[in-house]
């Protein structure tokens, strides 16, 4: 079994995996990058999902997001000078660009009502269309609950 | 956009502007890719919350 002080460095590369590429690392990647066995990786992110620190697809050991990242596509999608990543809510769309220290990026949304596209952008550190809001559905100690449905 | 925030009210829920929404990601998501990132106590999360004014039951850590 896995020293869970080891889980730790493994939540950092999942992070650092999804900013450079936009996905999160498979079990087996980790697995090489830590000199772990396959096992041994699955174990660590079964720890990291058990801590909220990720989620995994239920049922697999695939990330399903890392929160603000998301590891499938979504109707948020963050563009920055580097590349195109999914978020897994409109929050979680400046979230992605937060995480990133990033002062320039674009956000490609769904308006909720009207269903019509909707840009936003941050420049210069700065948000822009600040007309549009955002609707949180569910309190936030409640968020946990169901995660990918909040 | 009016008729769609009155209807998303009567929903439920809590309504933020962009700005809003900005300022909460830096607080957030700022240090989540930082190596010594290990979650938030109660008494953190409740002091980002306080200093962007979100300060009504929706914002609430305690049981419903």
């Amino acid at each position: 079994m896995i020293d869970e002080s080891a889980i730790w460095p493994v939540r950092t590369f999942v992070y650092a995996w999804f900013a450079e590429h936009a996905l999160p690392p498979s079990q087996e990647e980790i697995a090489r990058h830590f000199n772990l066995t396959v096992t041994e990786a699955g174990e660590a992110l079964t720890l990291l999902h058990e801590k909220h620190a990720l989620f995994l697809e239920q049922g697999t050991l695939n990330v399903r997001l890392a929160n603000p990242f998301s590891a499938i596509p979504t109707p948020f999608a963050v563009e920055t000078r580097h590349r195109r990543y999914w978020a897994n809510c409109a929050w979680d769309s400046f979230g992605i660009v937060a995480a990133l220290q990033e002062s320039d990026a674009s956000i490609h949304s769904l308006c909720t009502y009207s269903g019509d596209p909707l840009d936003l952008s941050v420049t210069n550190g700065q948000v822009r269309n600040t007309a549009a809001v955002v609707h949180f559905l569910v309190p936030f100690r409640h968020w946990y609950d169901d995660l990918v449905f909040t | 956009m009016r008729m769609w925030q009155t209807e998303q009210q009567q929903v439920g829920g809590e309504m933020l502007d962009v700005s809003q929404i900005w300022a909460l990601s830096q607080r957030w998501y700022g240090n989540r890719l930082s190596p010594d990132f290990r979650g938030r106590t109660v008494a953190q999360i409740e002091e980002i919350f306080r200093s962007l004014n979100l300060t009504s039951r929706f914002w609430y850590l305690g049981e419903a």
